[in-house]
């Protein structure tokens, strides 16, 4: 692990906030730079900043953004990489909204393709973070495994979400009740 | 007034967020377009869906509706209310986070999450994908594929990967 350089997470911040496309790989490309460009974090920890911010209330993508800046760079660093995270594409909505005609087809058609994109490629990050249920609780050790049992059952529950949330159940109850499931399978069996 | 109705609405609902923006929707619909009446239904779903394909954080809906509303000032008002309070709980929960890191427990909580991780990345991904793609999903795929394996293989970026899959995508449509 390092600490980043100052400028490269700044940089790395407003590249996301202005040129990312889609939800999941806005933390495609962090977890691109942090983890196999810079090695900030190994991909483990990265894993673990995630599970961190997804915990918490807010914005996922600031959200991860905040608690990656805490570890890896001083406060006043971390809360400007914020503000060049949100502003270009706050101010581009803001154009976006005032004046694009939104209905054209050939915009609609070229932003619909925009994210295919963004949403095909976060495949291998999604192998990346499945890759994760495997580990186990030595942190001593580089690769350290869980019981199978524990390992299968985890898979399990991530399939059993993503299948729960096609009903469109509310949010709060269903994040409550799978996170009780998770963590009664770490702890009870 | 306004100001502080739209900054006490974001920052209610953005501690509501678990999960993802798309949860939120019905929360900010029922003060926005049922009770203030600041804008209808559809702008709403527009401001939405243009917060999806700009860069950054998805929930660029907060300064949508904010500008909508009352101007820039709107914007910058409803922007402070959306990330003030859960950066401030960020900034808390990650210092003692760290602070307790090396204890078993602690180790063990993180592991036992990972699954809701995994699962609610994954369910937004395919739910957008299925919604993106409808009966285009062979044409997606086709040209899709081939630039996830370039990518997998670190032959190119994400960011050039997404490109060039909206170029080509808009080209043969």
């Amino acid at each position: 692990m390092q600490t980043a350089a100052t400028r490269s997470w700044l940089w790395l911040n407003f590249k996301i906030g202005a040129l990312s496309v889609g939800v999941a790989s806005r933390l495609l490309m962090f977890e691109e730079a942090m983890v196999r460009q810079h090695q900030w974090v190994s991909a483990d920890e990265f894993q673990e900043l995630l599970t961190l911010a997804q915990m918490l209330p807010g914005p996922n993508l600031v959200n991860f953004a905040a608690c990656a800046g805490s570890r890896l760079v001083p406060r006043w660093v971390n809360l400007s990489a914020l503000m060049l995270l949100i502003t270009p594409g706050a101010l581009m909505a803001i154009m976006i909204f005032a004046w694009a005609p939104l209905t054209n087809p050939h915009v609609k058609e070229l932003f619909r393709g925009f994210a295919i994109g963004a949403f095909l490629l976060t495949a291998r990050f999604l192998w990346t973070l499945a890759s994760g249920l495997k580990a186990g609780s030595r942190r001593d050790q580089k690769e350290s495994y869980a019981a199978t049992h524990k390992i299968i059952g985890r898979y399990a529950i991530a399939l059993a979400l993503v299948v729960t949330s096609f009903y469109h159940l509310p949010a709060l109850p269903l994040i409550g009740s799978f996170a009780a499931l998770c963590l009664a399978w770490e702890f009870l069996f | 007034m306004i100001y502080w109705q739209l900054f006490s609405l974001f920052a209610h609902v953005s501690l509501l967020a678990f999960g993802g923006a798309l949860g939120l929707l019905p929360e900010i619909q029922a003060v926005v377009v049922d009770q203030y009446h600041w804008m209808t239904a559809d702008a709403l779903v527009q401001t939405y869906v243009v917060g999806q394909f700009v860069p950054g954080p998805n929930m660029v809906m907060a300064t949508l509706v904010g500008y909508k509303v009352a101007g820039f000032t709107g914007a910058l008002v409803s922007t402070l209310g959306m990330y003030l309070g859960p950066v401030t709980i960020v900034f808390i929960c990650t210092a003692l986070y760290y602070r307790n890191r090396q204890k078993d427990y602690v180790r063990r909580i993180e592991l036992a999450l990972r699954p809701l991780v995994l699962g609610l990345i994954l369910a937004a991904t395919l739910l957008f994908l299925t919604q993106q793609l409808q009966a285009d999903w062979p044409i997606g795929l086709a040209i899709g594929l081939p630039i996830v394996w370039l990518h997998w293989h670190r032959r190119i970026s994400a960011i050039t990967g997404v490109f060039a899959i909206g170029v080509i995508w808009y080209a043969v449509v």
